[in-house]
């Protein structure tokens, strides 16, 4: 090699680098925003559950219930908002107004009898996640 | 010694080749730890769905149908946990207007349900519940309970006899020790 000279390994490898980390990079945006609907998904889905839990010890005990749903940490996601719909073929929604997420439900569920109140005392059918609400059976 | 680093028209080196076969190699390893702890997390996130209805499928089918306290007993505010009135729960044998919806068994989902100590392990509630686990299912919950069985309203005298642990002596034939078994998978 003369003093000065690239090689053509150097060339080939830096050309190589930049065309591997390229897709590599395309890749993991590909990932990342996957990675992001999932964890969004989850949420709701794991706000539904507690929500479903705590509806569920309400109906069983026979008790009432000062329920703080949880509230979201993902910073993507908009507001969340619960919806319970009482008797027998009732059903608990948990949405978003976040683009691209779906909402998560359990449906066909019997809750008959089940309310839920605000803190005013009044009932509703709607709150949002972070909320704190009174069930009863 | 003089050795010979290149030749002409060599295109590749051993060394390159050999670095971006070990760099390929590490990111291939990054990426299937990455999936495995992918997979993991989603089935620990399904499994503990499933156990919670399960859990909360087994508390509707005893805390509803709960024996009741008789006489002045049941105006003292007792609530008997624990114990099912069996007089109830026979009448789960058959439809009975129970459904998968009053157990708060979501549509989509599955259930098998068995009676393990009072009948020798006999399946239950099959017309909501009609089959166990089909082969192939691996995400299953499957929650125990045990209770006292009762049937008819239950005395403050034989609660307490029952309670401060002389059972069989006054509770023979008036109470059983039994246990269900509820199974829960996703359609």
């Amino acid at each position: 090699m003369l003093k000065g000279q690239v090689s053509l390994d150097l060339m080939l490898a830096i050309i190589a680098a930049v065309v591997f980390f390229g897709a590599l990079v395309t890749y993991f945006d590909g990932l990342s925003s996957n990675v992001q609907h999932a964890s969004a998904q989850n949420e709701l889905k794991a706000v539904l559950l507690d929500v479903y839990a705590a509806t569920g010890s309400v109906k069983a005990y026979g008790v009432s219930v000062e329920y703080t749903t949880p509230a979201l940490k993902n910073s993507t996601l908009k507001e969340c908002t619960i919806d319970v719909t009482a008797g027998a073929g009732g059903q608990i929604v948990v949405s978003t107004a976040s683009a691209g997420v779906e909402s998560e439900s359990y449906e066909n569920i019997d809750l008959s009898g089940v309310q839920v109140k605000n803190s005013a005392g009044a009932a509703i059918t709607k709150f949002g996640c972070g909320e704190t609400v009174t069930i009863t059976p | 010694m003089e050795t010979k680093k290149f030749s002409r028209g060599q295109i590749f080196s051993l060394d390159f080749i050999i670095a971006m076969a070990i760099v390929a190699l590490a990111i291939g390893l990054l990426l299937s730890f990455y999936q495995t702890t992918a997979a993991q997390e989603k089935e620990a996130r399904v499994q503990n769905e499933l156990n919670v209805i399960a859990l909360n499928a087994s508390n509707q089918l005893l805390e509803k149908n709960r024996c009741s306290p008789a006489g002045g007993f049941a105006g003292q505010g007792y609530k008997l946990f624990g114990c099912l009135d069996g007089s109830k729960f026979s009448s789960f044998s058959t439809s009975a207007g129970l459904s998968k919806g009053s157990l708060m068994i979501p549509e989509g989902f599955n259930c098998y349900i068995t009676d393990m100590e009072a009948f020798g392990n006999i399946q239950i509630l099959s017309n909501i519940c009609p089959s166990d686990t089909p082969a192939g299912v691996t995400d299953v919950a499957s929650v125990e309970r045990n209770f006292v069985g009762h049937a008819g309203d239950v005395t403050k005298y034989d609660y307490e006899r029952c309670v401060a642990g002389l059972y069989p002596l006054d509770c023979a034939g008036a109470f059983g020790q039994k246990t269900i078994n509820v199974k829960v998978w996703k359609a």
